[in-house]
């Protein structure tokens, strides 16, 4: 009889964790040998079990996903890590892939999906789920063959965005930094926001931090374990 | 014999409301009698189920978590509603339960502080877990408006300087909220002083801070030098 895949769940929601843990139970292809609730506890464990696969969420208050994807592979190169995240975004999909990971599934999938994935990436094959794949080929971006939309922004574009992105000013105070007159700041902020397909600074900034150029504030973590 | 309690779970995400039906197999008194997405029509089956209680699962934002709620409240008003986030929250909870929530908690929890929570709010209690309770506490006494810059505006003030902060325009706020849009600039204004901020890109930052908007999932140190 064929060995069921072994499986390490590290998810830093518990609740939900347990659910799946009992959803995975009724396949007898499927083995959860270990759950960790946080990144670091999820690196000694994977040391410790050597599963099959990894769950891993990518969203954790203590260690995220990725850095703890990377820290696993680091250890063991050969570990399949399936990412699962609750709020999909494409770079962070190109990061964990380029991190080593072997799947990318959505908290929106069925627990069938992940049966799927688990089988696929078991096989040698790498699985990204099929919301994201087909997103990602009709999206703007794919179309104009580039995964980074600000390439197409000329130099000094690329300027007066960091002046309102990251250090949030306004047209007059960019024109005072760059020794330029406000409506030339406003000449290329529309300009921007033309390529770019906004409308605002506000769009454009929402955009920034999508793709990493701003970045974003992060909440301090309230409550402790 | 004790009454069943009968429960619909909501989200938008499949692998969730599996995940909390499957747990809530075992308690011989809950039985889930429906898991439905948060489409308006898959909502408003709630009216033929009239569940005991509900339980939303989300991810998202406060405004987000409030409409849902005010809708749900509408539907089923006898409902007892219980909130399951994944994200830890410090200004909001309290706010959720004024507005009619009848228990919230977070996915982080074990899966015995779920069900305690349902108990509680099907015997008619509200429902806080004890970890962010404290935390609620906690913030009420911390004076410092730094801390919780958000917690001190109206709901009004508050759904306005969400839009502000996802980049909507002066007359789309405006149409939204019934508002003229020089209401909604008297808004802006009041909010940025109020607030000591400089511009709507700064509200932008401070709202993604404090999970007023939904953020991109990005680790920091990601930033293009330019």
């Amino acid at each position: 009889m064929k060995l069921p895949t072994t499986v390490l769940i590290i998810d830093d929601h518990q609740i939900t964790t347990a659910g799946m843990k009992m959803m995975l139970a009724n396949n007898t292809a499927i083995q959860v040998i270990g759950e960790a609730t946080d990144g670091e506890s999820g690196i000694i464990l994977a040391q410790q079990l050597t599963p099959d696969i990894i769950l891993m969420d990518i969203k954790m208050d203590k260690k995220d996903g990725l850095s703890t994807t990377s820290a696993i592979l680091a250890n063991q190169p050969q570990s399949r890590i399936i990412g699962l995240t609750a709020h999909h975004t494409e770079p962070l999909l190109i990061q964990l892939i380029q991190a080593g990971a072997r799947g990318y599934l959505t908290k929106s999938c069925s627990m069938q999906e992940i049966t799927t994935a688990i089988e696929n990436v078991m096989a040698g094959e790498r699985y990204i789920t099929p919301a994201v794949t087909q997103q990602l080929a009709l999206s703007p971006l794919a179309l104009r063959g580039s995964n980074n939309p600000f390439s197409i922004l000329s130099r000094q574009e690329r300027q007066v965005m960091h002046y309102i992105v990251v250090k949030c000013q306004k047209a007059q105070q960019i024109a005072q930094t760059l020794q330029l007159s406000s409506k030339t700041i406003n000449t290329y902020r529309y300009r921007i926001f033309d390529k770019l397909g906004i409308r605002n600074d506000i769009e454009l900034l929402h955009l920034a931090w999508h793709y990493g150029i701003a970045t974003p504030p992060i909440m301090p973590t309230t409550a402790e374990e | 014999m004790t009454t069943m309690t009968k429960i619909a779970i909501i989200s938008h995400q499949t692998l969730l409301r599996q995940s909390v039906k499957t747990l809530l197999h075992n308690p011989p008194e809950m039985t889930v009698i429906a898991e439905i997405s948060t489409d308006q029509s898959a909502i408003r089956e709630l009216e033929t189920l009239q569940p005991d209680v509900t339980i939303l699962l989300n991810d998202s934002t406060y405004i987000k978590w409030f409409q849902r709620l005010q809708q749900i409240m509408r539907i089923v008003p006898n409902t007892r509603l219980l909130i399951l986030a994944a994200q830890h929250e410090t200004v909001f909870p309290s706010r959720l339960l004024k507005a009619g929530a009848a228990g919230y908690l977070t996915q982080h929890h074990s899966p015995e502080e779920l069900m305690n929570a349902i108990r509680a709010v099907t015997a008619g209690k509200q429902y806080l877990s004890p970890k962010v309770a404290s935390q609620v506490m906690l913030d009420n006494l911390d004076k410092d408006p730094a801390n919780h810059p958000f917690s001190s505006l109206s709901d009004r003030e508050l759904e306005i300087a969400y839009h502000l902060a996802n980049g909507g325009s002066t007359e789309e706020i405006a149409k939204i909220v019934y508002l003229s849009p020089s209401t909604i600039n008297c808004y802006r204004y009041r909010l940025l002083k109020r607030l000591k901020l400089e511009n709507t890109t700064a509200l932008a930052y401070l709202a993604a801070k404090h999970h007023l908007i939904d953020l991109p999932c990005i680790p920091p140190g990601q930033e293009d030098s330019l």
